[in-house]
């Protein structure tokens, strides 16, 4: 089950759900892998960390834009700077959880219609 | 997390590898981003070809202030992941062993 809600965020969707009844079917026959394999496992996570990195900048720059006043007449944050950090990193964590379930229902969708489609397409290859 | 635990220890050994490599040019390209930021916000006349005593207190201010905005963001994002994971394992079972991912 793949709620956004329990697991990290914006975890990149791959279709996985598509790609495995494949290569179950071939591994069965015992056929020759002649497509390519599924996303490298070391892609995939260098790619999730790059993930990290680059949301850990966007909150960084997003803030300060958002919190620190832009006088910048002292060298530390004020008190009420720092209130707004926290409420402002809260905010984006919350805000990403919301916009991953959207993402995540569209992908559902998407992959539900290209299964649709798939489907019409064997039933038509049968009939003829 | 999720895609780190699939790896085998060769994998994993080159994942830290890429991470390095990554961490040393992000240190690169956030210093010109910090400057772009900093020049941004307090630099905004150009009657002179040096900056002036209030432009260089705001500019180190500025740097230093971010840094430290840096910190706390990064505190508090660890705080939400330590959560977030507390959550993720609390629904799939309790029973599940803590830690390590």
């Amino acid at each position: 089950d793949r709620t956004f809600s329990r697991q990290t965020p914006l975890r990149p969707q791959i279709n996985r759900d598509q790609q495995i009844p494949l290569t179950v079917a071939m591994n069965f026959f015992g056929a020759q892998e002649t497509q390519p394999k599924g996303p490298d496992p070391l892609f995939a996570a260098t790619s999730e960390m790059e993930m990290y990195a680059d949301l850990f900048q966007k909150i960084s720059g997003t803030c300060f834009q958002k919190c620190a006043s832009r006088k910048h007449k002292d060298g530390d944050l004020a008190l009420g700077e720092m209130a707004c950090t926290d409420r402002c990193v809260s905010k984006y964590m919350e805000a990403m959880e919301k916009v991953g379930a959207v993402l995540q229902q569209a992908n559902e969708q998407q992959a539900q219609q290209q299964q649709n489609l798939q489907q019409m397409q064997q039933s038509w290859g049968g009939a003829r | 997390p999720n895609f780190q635990a699939q790896l085998s220890p060769l994998q994993q050994q080159q994942l830290m590898q890429n991470m390095e490599q990554m961490q040393m040019k992000d240190s690169l390209t956030m210093y010109t981003r910090l400057v772009d930021r900093c020049f941004g916000s307090c630099v905004t006349s150009f009657r002179s070809k040096s900056l002036d005593k209030s432009e260089i207190a705001c500019a180190e201010n500025c740097a230093s202030r971010f840094l430290k905005m840096t910190q706390r963001v990064g505190l508090r994002f660890a705080e939400h992941q330590a959560m977030q994971q507390q959550r993720a394992t609390a629904a799939a079972g309790g029973a599940a062993v803590t830690g390590g991912n």
